[in-house]
């Protein structure tokens, strides 16, 4: 009886002993969940998997894609040298950037693109349905963008006697400075990080006459594409070059000015043929195409120069940034005009093959007008 | 009835294995749905959601005196309006606000007005404004000692 009875007292210790560490574990977790809920990286992997997610299920079936929503919310970075941006996100979650140097501004700036081209799957995976448009109130094509940053620019901190705000040139920086704990530059990085060899592009340097210029593209590739191309491949005509260098390229001279760093992909009416030919985009989304539909995205790239859409009335170092047309998305849009219209300055030119379409990230002053100049639909999440 | 092992399973046994069978139809097998619609939010939900919350915090943050305008990047067919002092965001796709894709937050400090029209399916609706692709503008007055925050588009 006397046993039976330490059993029972026995079991109700180890029971609430139980209880107590299992809350305290909930606790800790919890505490751990809140943690990682509002930090950038998590942010990024969320949007990350979506990507992923809406990638695979629109290699699978279209109306399932439909139901992957991708969840990227656009970070806000405030750029600064002491202040705090709030007037532009007001009640927002802000990741503060402080900088002492011009370079230091480049940099928040550069580690925003390479961040948006990693996030969004770096002009690999396809993530617009031909239902999806519509879905949205839109027709079967269009330009889909992901904003993935809005960066503020705290002026009255960044122009002083010891900093210069227009003195940052993020293109520089991107072709010259490594990837922190690489030992490749981020010009090189996007470059590799494409299956069709993506370029960091100049408008001035695009001239196609400068050996130079292009990373990550082999200009003797493109002038053997060119030859072989039977006058389907041009260069672009040199009036139809942005010669403004984007250093020449002042930031906007708003009260608040404000980047967006957007991923943009267009989307056409030939996609259902292109992921017939691409196959199953789950687990293959690391597919690297090669061959002849590599090597013509290449001469794309090649050829890229400041979109006239892009660069008219726009204040701020705007495209300094990476274009690629990647083998998926060559197959998938078939729609020139809608081409030309949002990704210019990813084409072939007058002439060209009309069967294209454009991934890209692109700086652009974060307004109504270039919103709705570059992007039919926005994804992210505001 | 017998068990695996040869043994017969006792009354008591078979009612517990029919109302385990029976907890996990009608209570885990729902609960999993449930989750499953908590966690899936679609795209335009999501987008509308965080809209209505950051046009709060913008009405919050007023000050008399200063404009501030906002572009809101939601999509067609979404509009934002305001609903017994609080500011909502509703899918029209159907010609009339869908109840079940509604997103509504309360504004407790300040009275929100939003001006502006749209038409929709072929009707006006006043006091409207699309969430798709637009600029607004953000004004403080007082009036009758309230503060009332006037919400419209911002006119080009």
């Amino acid at each position: 009886m006397k046993n039976k009875d330490l059993d029972k007292k026995g079991i109700a210790q180890t029971t609430v002993v139980g209880v107590f560490l299992l809350i305290i574990g909930v606790g800790i977790l919890l505490m751990f969940l809140y943690r990682i809920q509002y930090s950038e990286l998590a942010d990024t992997e969320v949007c990350r998997e979506s990507v992923t997610l809406r990638a695979a299920s629109l290699g699978a079936t279209y109306k399932f894609a439909e139901l992957v929503p991708l969840n990227c919310k656009t970070s806000k970075i405030c750029i600064t040298n002491g202040g705090e941006c709030k007037s532009n996100f007001p009640g927002e979650t802000i990741l503060t950037k402080k900088v002492k140097t011009s370079n230091d501004i480049s940099k928040a700036i550069a580690d925003q693109v390479l961040s948006c081209w990693d996030m969004m799957g770096q002009g690999r995976m396809t993530l617009v349905s031909e239902g999806l448009a519509p879905k949205l109130g839109f027709g079967k094509v269009g330009a889909h963008c992901t904003i993935c940053s809005r960066i503020a620019l705290d002026k009255e901190t960044l122009n002083t006697n010891t900093l210069n705000m227009d003195e940052a040139d993020v293109y520089s920086y991107m072709a010259t400075r490594t990837v922190p704990g690489k030992d490749f530059t981020y010009a090189q990085y996007i470059a590799q990080g494409s299956p069709t060899g993506v370029a960091i592009t100049r408008p001035e340097q695009i001239t196609g006459d400068n050996p130079n210029s292009l990373y990550g593209v082999d200009k003797a590739a493109v002038d053997k594409e060119i030859a072989e191309s039977g006058g389907k491949l041009t260069r672009i005509p040199e009036e139809q070059k942005t010669k403004k260098a984007l250093s020449d390229i002042k930031f906007p001279e708003n009260k608040d000015p404000e980047l967006a760093v957007m991923y943009v992909q267009v989307a056409g009416a030939g996609l259902k043929k292109a992921l017939t030919n691409s196959a199953l985009v789950a687990g293959t989304v690391f597919l690297s195409p090669a061959g002849k539909v590599a090597t013509v995205a290449i001469s794309a790239v090649a050829f890229v120069v400041g979109a006239p859409v892009l660069l008219v009335g726009v204040v701020v170092g705007a495209i300094a940034v990476v274009g690629g047309v990647s083998a998926e998305t060559y197959f998938a849009y078939r729609n020139y005009d809608v081409s030309m219209g949002y990704c210019g300055d990813v084409s072939f030119g007058t002439g060209a093959d009309k069967d294209f379409g454009c991934n890209a990230v692109r700086i652009v002053p974060y307004n109504l007008e270039n919103l709705k100049s570059q992007c039919t639909v926005i994804e992210s999440v505001p | 009835m017998m068990n695996k092992k040869g043994q017969t399973y006792t009354n008591e046994e078979l009612v517990k294995i029919v109302l385990a069978v029976l907890a996990i139809i009608a209570i885990l097998i729902p609960l999993g749905y449930k989750m499953y619609q908590g966690l899936y939010v679609p795209q335009d939900v999501l987008q509308a959601r965080e809209t209505v919350k950051q046009v709060s915090s913008m009405v919050n943050s007023m000050k008399l005196g200063v404009s501030q305008n906002m572009v809101l990047t939601g999509q067609k067919n979404w509009f934002l309006y305001t609903e017994t002092n609080q500011i909502c965001a509703c899918d029209f796709t159907k010609g009339t606000c869908d109840p079940n894709r509604k997103r509504c937050l309360e504004s407790k400090e300040r009275e929100i007005e939003v001006t502006g029209y749209e038409e929709i399916g072929g009707k006006i609706f006043d006091n409207h404004i699309s969430l798709y692709l637009t600029e607004i503008t953000f004004t403080l007055r007082q009036e009758n000692g309230k503060e009332i925050v006037k919400i419209a588009k911002k006119s080009v």
